[in-house]
């Protein structure tokens, strides 16, 4: 179960099982049998691809980063369009935050480096920036739940 | 830093500055998201004053985000080259980075003292409190950047150290001067610092030029180890730039495009 | 190798100047340890003397001793000394001394931000107390409620000084922090893995996990109330839309973390003391590891509870009270756990065994109070009475001062190859104990009767008087019981320095080393394979048993060459000035005639001082 779990973890954040930041826990590390993930192996198969796609395997190319960066610039595009359409009313707030954290998501994983880096630096990163997100939700529940006295 | 963190104990296999400039970037987290908090508790809140659905220019501060973003780029590209040995390209990318983020600083100067003008400080209502402490605080953190990317862009072009230390001195105190008068520029904003403060921190500049000249005096040798150094060097600013870029998104997306339209406390 | 030899405005001394200067530039951390421990001992003596001016003025009704402003800035500073200036620093002497120790590393991951980290406390509690010299200390309480500290209210300077002096010492925590997670997450000895980490460590982990994250939110907290006082600015001004509410958020978001920062190293001590004089591993440890982490996580989600009676909301109230109530589990896992070691042990008595066992006892009492808070109908009565003084000072000091007493009897010994007296140790336990439960058990049932907190007097019809007195007493009979652990230190200081390597026969690595240390500390560094690794070295025969073929351990390659001494960092001039300078630039914030001037001296400083570390060479 844990080692279930781990696997999964490991492809999640795109390292292989054999590197890094790890305490060994079996006297050898052997490979992963072909079949052992959930639905035949698909969840493999498409960590694989994407994988691929984002150079788990190397250092980005400059040719790479400046795509990224056009990326980031189109989102930043859209964002600002998508502003003055006032018929979206409410759900202009999701749709902010969905396109921030996609372009927070691709300046940490990629400018910073995080998307190769060693383990420890998502997890010691992750830690204080999800607290602040809870605690920044808690507090604005508190305040938005707060009677008032009359 | 000491080499005792370069010895043979490392259980991760990772830089210890690299380590702890992530563990501080976490900690910086909670920094901006107390004062992010705090912006977000009070909206509506202002009793007075410009509100900011009358205020916030959007289309000023899409474009101070993309050249932030641009800034970013440019940082990310300097220590790619510098990690694929091409040392000059990379230090220019450096200096593009330092100055796109001068740009940003620009703006952001440009917006302070324009909200002064039409009458939003710190202290007109719970807003100004909010707004300038919060955006201050980052542009404070992009200042700091600056610095540190220019020392360490200007500093590899001069071959010795001397001539290295003396530049550094220079342009940190021509930066600390130019930041006298942004700061003379938004006396408004801050209304207790008077403009013997800003004249004084130019003088620091000028001690601080002073002061290097007595800190060097031979050469160095350029070798692999140093070279390697100052990439790691490079990299850890890099961490630091990046972060800032980050904050600036979030707090471009919570203050411009979501409340941008929010106004008198709703009664 | 680079050949940098440049003349810096202060050359980086090459060896150990002897005197006073070996200990300004000293990048050690044992020595820095040693003075964290002293100068936390002096903030232990001023923060007493201010807690027997209080009990000297609430000893009797309708007491004049001491006027209610004067008073209002004792109790303030008692708190804010204690807190600040004795607990955590006490825990950062720990800290310094024993995880490069235990971990099996020659010092901890960046040596000079390290003595950066010791002088800015040092220089951070001054300023604090510099504000005495003024004339207006502090006076709105530790925790500094606005809008009581807003200038209507408090037009002086002493709540300026308040949030200075914690600004600096924050840096120092902050600074260490960083430090202390680095060297753990990457300077473990070959081997050594997480879950083979002593307790103590993994709990230095937590809190400083908790302090690196705790502390940005004191400081935005503190700035942004320094703004309103000073520049006009209305975070907490209700008149202008503020809501002093937000300032109790704001400080109990960091000050809850902060209680677990204070109590959590005690307890990594306590996990430590047991086993060894039990002759029993501890027991449970993924369940005491795994509890202080949770305590560390749940910390976060309770500090409402500190403001039940602040006009939340049922909801709020409760959900804050669920999670209050949730954080006693984990804490009682440990209890449990501490308990089961014990059971069945070899057990050796001594005074560092008596004071671990004191502190679960003492502990479980100020946890039981705690608990009491935790549903806000009975906090309703509690709070702001004696009863929530009686409750955190057993755990305080029942429970973190007794804690941190037991690490020192334990590892005295290694820190200086000497005992301290066995005999007048017994009755230093013996005096602190009784006048500890003298002075605060009868808290409890003074304010279970109404007596408020932080009232410079009572009036003599409320019947407070014998318990009141009973305190007095109680808490001049601890300060004795505290001059009889200083004649202890200074008795024991004459003694020989027999203490050799081991003398408890310990489980972990800082027992396999010379006392004191040398000061690379290991001629070689140890190759780990087990939990209490050290112990399974001493009799492999238990190895056998409970692992199972272990084999002989060999040491890593990492050793001594010959007869040369590992190399160790240079010490440096610039982490003592760097630090001033910052505290100076600082404390130049208080408005006074000419401060700006102060702080532009210290910015040149500081600068200067920066440069001169970036730039000066880095020995290899």
């Amino acid at each position: 179960m844990k080692k279930l779990f781990r696997n999964i973890l490991n492809q999640f954040l795109g390292h292989t099982t054999d590197g890094y930041f790890r305490v060994p826990d079996t006297a050898q590390d052997l490979p992963n049998p072909k079949n052992d993930t959930p639905w035949a192996g698909t969840l493999k198969l498409s960590m694989d691809k994407f994988n691929k796609l984002t150079r788990k395997d190397g250092h980005g190319s400059p040719g790479f980063y400046a795509i990224i960066g056009i990326v980031l610039a189109a989102i930043t595009l859209v964002e600002f369009l998508i502003f003055y359409v006032e018929s979206l009313g409410v759900l202009l707030i999701p749709i902010m935050l969905v396109l921030s954290l996609m372009k927070f998501v691709i300046v940490v994983a990629f400018f910073m480096h995080l998307r190769f880096d060693n383990r420890v630096f998502t997890i010691v990163f992750f830690a204080g920036f999800v607290l602040a997100v809870v605690i920044a939700i808690i507090l604005l529940l508190v305040f938005a739940i707060k009677p008032v006295f009359s | 830093m000491s080499t005792v963190s370069e010895e043979h104990v490392n259980s991760t296999g990772v830089d210890n500055k690299k380590l702890m400039m992530w563990i501080f970037l976490g900690s910086d987290c909670l920094f901006f998201g107390s004062f992010i908090s705090t912006y977000l508790v009070y909206r509506n809140r202002s009793l007075s004053g410009p509100y900011p659905n009358e205020i916030l220019d959007i289309p000023l501060t899409t474009v101070s985000t993309f050249v932030l973003l641009m800034s970013s780029l440019a940082m990310v590209l300097a220590v790619s080259y510098v990690q694929r040995g091409s040392q000059v390209i990379g230090r220019y990318w450096t200096l593009a980075t330092a100055l796109l983020g001068l740009v940003f600083m620009g703006f952001q100067v440009y917006e302070f003292s324009h909200f002064a003008h039409l009458g939003l400080t710190p202290r007109t209502n719970i807003f100004g409190s909010t707004f300038f402490t919060m955006t201050g605080f980052h542009g404070g953190h992009v200042t700091f950047g600056v610095i540190w990317l220019v020392i360490f862009a200007i500093s590899r072009l001069a071959e010795t150290l001397k001539q290295k230390m003396l530049i550094v001195g220079s342009v940190l105190s021509v930066v600390i001067a130019m930041t006298g008068l942004m700061m003379t520029h938004t006396l408004d904003v801050i209304p207790h610092i008077p403009s013997i403060v800003a004249y004084s921190v130019f003088g620091v500049g000028l001690l601080g030029t002073i002061g290097t000249l007595f800190l060097l005096k031979s050469s160095d040798n350029q070798n692999i180890e140093s070279i390697k150094k100052e990439e790691g060097n490079l990299e850890l600013a890099g961490l630091y730039w990046h972060f800032v870029d980050i904050v600036w998104i979030v707090i471009f997306t919570v203050v411009y495009l979501i409340s941008a339209n929010d106004g008198a406390p709703l009664l | 190798m680079t050949t940098i030899s440049y003349p810096t405005l202060i050359p980086r001394p090459k060896e150990y100047v002897s005197g006073i200067w070996s200990w300004l530039t000293t990048v050690d951390h044992k020595k820095i340890g040693t003075m964290y421990g002293i100068i936390a001992f002096f903030w232990f003596l001023v923060g007493g003397i201010e807690a027997l001016l209080i009990r000297i003025q609430l000893a009797g009704p309708e007491s004049e001793f001491l006027t209610p402003e004067v008073y209002n800035q004792i109790f303030t500073m008692h708190g804010t000394t204690m807190i600040f200036l004795v607990v955590m620093p006490l825990s950062a002497a720990f800290f310094n001394w024993m995880v490069p120790l235990m971990i099996g590393a020659r010092d901890v991951a960046f040596p000079r931000l390290n003595a950066f980290s010791l002088w800015a406390f040092l220089f951070g509690g001054i300023l604090l107390n510099i504000s005495w010299l003024t004339g207006e200390a502090p006076n709105a309480g530790w925790f500094a409620y606005a809008p009581n500290t807003e200038v209507p209210f408090n037009p002086k300077n002493g709540v300026t000084f308040w949030i200075l002096g914690l600004q600096v010492l924050g840096i120092a925590s902050l600074a260490a922090g960083f430090n202390f997670l680095t060297t753990i997450i990457n300077m473990r000895a070959p081997g050594m893995s997480f879950m083979k980490l002593p307790v103590f460590i993994w709990m230095t982990a937590v809190v400083n996990v908790l302090i690196v994250l705790a502390f940005p939110v004191i400081t935005v907290a503190l700035i942004q109330l320094q703004f309103d006082r000073l520049y006009g600015t209305h975070f907490f001004n209700p008149v202008m839309g503020g809501d002093p509410v937000m300032w109790q958020h704001m400080f109990w978001l960091f000050g809850h973390p902060e209680v677990y920062i204070l109590i959590l190293p005690a307890m990594g001590i306590v996990s430590e003391v047991l086993p060894t004089f039990s002759k029993k591993p501890i027991f449970g440890y993924e369940f005491i590891v795994f509890s202080g982490i949770g305590i560390g996580f749940l910390g976060w989600f309770v500090w409402s509870h500190h403001m039940f009676t602040v006009g939340l909301g049922p909801a709020a109230n409760a959900a804050f009270s669920i999670s209050t109530m949730a954080i006693a589990v984990p804490t009682g896992v440990k209890i449990f756990n501490w308990i089961g070691t014990l059971w069945g042990g070899s057990i050796r008595v001594t005074p560092a065994l008596l004071f671990s066992v004191a502190f679960i006892g003492m502990f479980v009492i100020g946890g039981l109070s705690g608990v009491t808070h935790a549903a806000p109908p009975s906090d309703a009565q509690q709070q702001d009475t004696y009863y929530v003084v009686a409750h955190f000072h057993y755990v305080l000091f029942g429970g973190a001062l007794l804690g941190l007493w037991s690490g020192i009897y334990y590892w005295w010994p290694k820190f200086t190859g000497r005992f301290l007296n066995e005999k007048i140790g017994y009755l230093h336990f013996a005096i602190v104990l009784i006048g500890f439960n003298l002075t605060f058990f009868p808290m409890h049932w003074l304010g279970l009767d109404g007596m408020p907190r932080r009232i410079a007097t009572y009036p003599e019809s409320m019947g407070w008087d014998v318990s009141n007195l009973v305190a007095s007493l109680g808490s001049f009979i601890l300060g004795f019981g505290v001059l009889i652990f200083l004649y202890n230190v200074f008795y024991s200081s004459k003694g020989p320095k027999n203490a050799g390597n081991d003398p408890w026969d310990g489980r972990t690595l800082e027992w396999s080393i010379p006392s004191p240390p040398p000061h690379y500390n290991f001629e070689t560094i140890p190759e780990v394979k087990y939990r209490d690794d050290f112990w399974y070295k001493k009799y492999p025969e238990l190895a056998n048993e409970s692992h199972g073929g272990g084999s002989d351990m060999e040491n890593s390659d990492d050793h001594a060459e010959g007869h040369n001494e590992p190399h160790m960092p240079d010490p440096s001039y610039y982490p003592l000035f760097i630090s001033l300078g910052m505290t100076i630039m600082i404390g130049g914030f208080i408005p006074f005639t000419g401060h700006w001037i102060v702080c532009g001296l210290g910015l040149v400083m500081f600068t200067w001082a920066f440069l001169g570390w970036c730039y000066e060479p880095v020995n290899d």
